[in-house]
């Protein structure tokens, strides 16, 4: 194998552990979430531009789990978790929400409307997943009785963004009803 | 206050204070609507974030400039907000452009 071919990770990257955050489940403490994403890009040396979709995409899922996977209830926790896996960074943000409608969601972000026409009929609430939906490089969606894994994936490495459309992965477990 | 205005007899300077274009700012932003003047010109210096609450009071102003045939320009904008403007179609209504090239606008 020619040596160019070889994927070396950045050292940074290799001696990468996992970091986990839990927050209550207030925006005042989103904060908290988006600078350590800030923290976390460029300990990895992402440049500039791609610190910036970091921070943004997390700061939209955090915002996204405390508002509707949560209810803002304070005594329930948002977690996120950074993680590195196969070349990849991942930021995984999890809630208590059944978050059922999140396939919905994720769908309506996909659909290429005018800007001026979401606008025009308020469709605004689904500003943060069209954001996300554009600036990740993949997104897993596991929602179930236990609520909501929300992953958002970064390529480590600079020209692996795919040419195509991110791919979503999403997997949707109606609640037991007998719950709540 | 996260904003301060300049005001000539022809253009508007909008200078954005904050580090941040969110939530609480997006409502500054939305009250200056009958502030802008024939041409108008966001500042956007300091801002290192912007989300989509922002986002969203930024895309009603531009909307509502050009309803009021009104020409906007954004400066001091970073390569990662370019990106996210050109994403949400701002820049049909909101180019970027450098202070020094719209002096002749201003100074006119």
């Amino acid at each position: 194998m020619a040596s160019d071919q070889l994927i070396e990770e950045p050292i940074s990257a290799l001696a990468f552990n996992d970091i986990d955050i839990q927050i209550p489940s207030d925006l005042v403490f989103e904060q908290v979430v988006r600078e350590s994403a800030v923290f976390v890009a460029k300990y990895l040396g992402f440049d500039e531009e791609r610190v910036g979709d970091l921070q943004l995409v997390v700061s939209e899922a955090v915002t996204n789990a405390i508002e509707h996977g949560n209810n803002s209830d304070i005594n329930i926790k948002v977690g996120v978790k950074f993680y590195i896996k196969a070349g990849r960074l991942a930021v995984q943000v999890s809630d208590h929400g059944h978050w059922v409608e999140a396939a919905a969601t994720v769908e309506t972000a996909l659909e290429d409307l005018d800007m001026e026409d979401r606008l025009a009929h308020n469709i605004t609430r689904g500003m943060g997943m069209f954001l996300i939906e554009r600036l990740v490089d993949n997104l897993d969606v596991k929602s179930s009785a236990k609520g909501t894994e929300f992953t958002m994936w970064f390529n480590l490495h600079k020209g692996d963004e795919p040419d195509s459309p991110v791919s979503f992965n999403i997997e949707t477990q109606k609640a037991d009803p007998n719950l709540n | 206050m996260a904003l301060k205005v300049e005001q000539g007899n022809e253009f508007t300077i909008i200078h954005i204070q904050n580090d941040s274009v969110d939530a609480t700012s997006a409502r500054e932003i939305s009250g200056i609507k009958d502030r802008m003047n024939q041409t108008t010109i966001m500042d956007f210096g300091p801002v290192m974030f912007i989300n989509s609450a922002g986002i969203s009071a930024l895309l009603k102003l531009v909307i509502e400039a050009r309803k009021q045939g009104k020409k906007l320009y954004a400066v001091n904008v970073t390569a990662h907000h370019r990106k996210v403007f050109e994403m949400v179609d701002m820049l049909r209504y909101m180019p970027i452009a450098k202070m020094e090239d719209l002096m002749p606008l201003i100074s006119a």
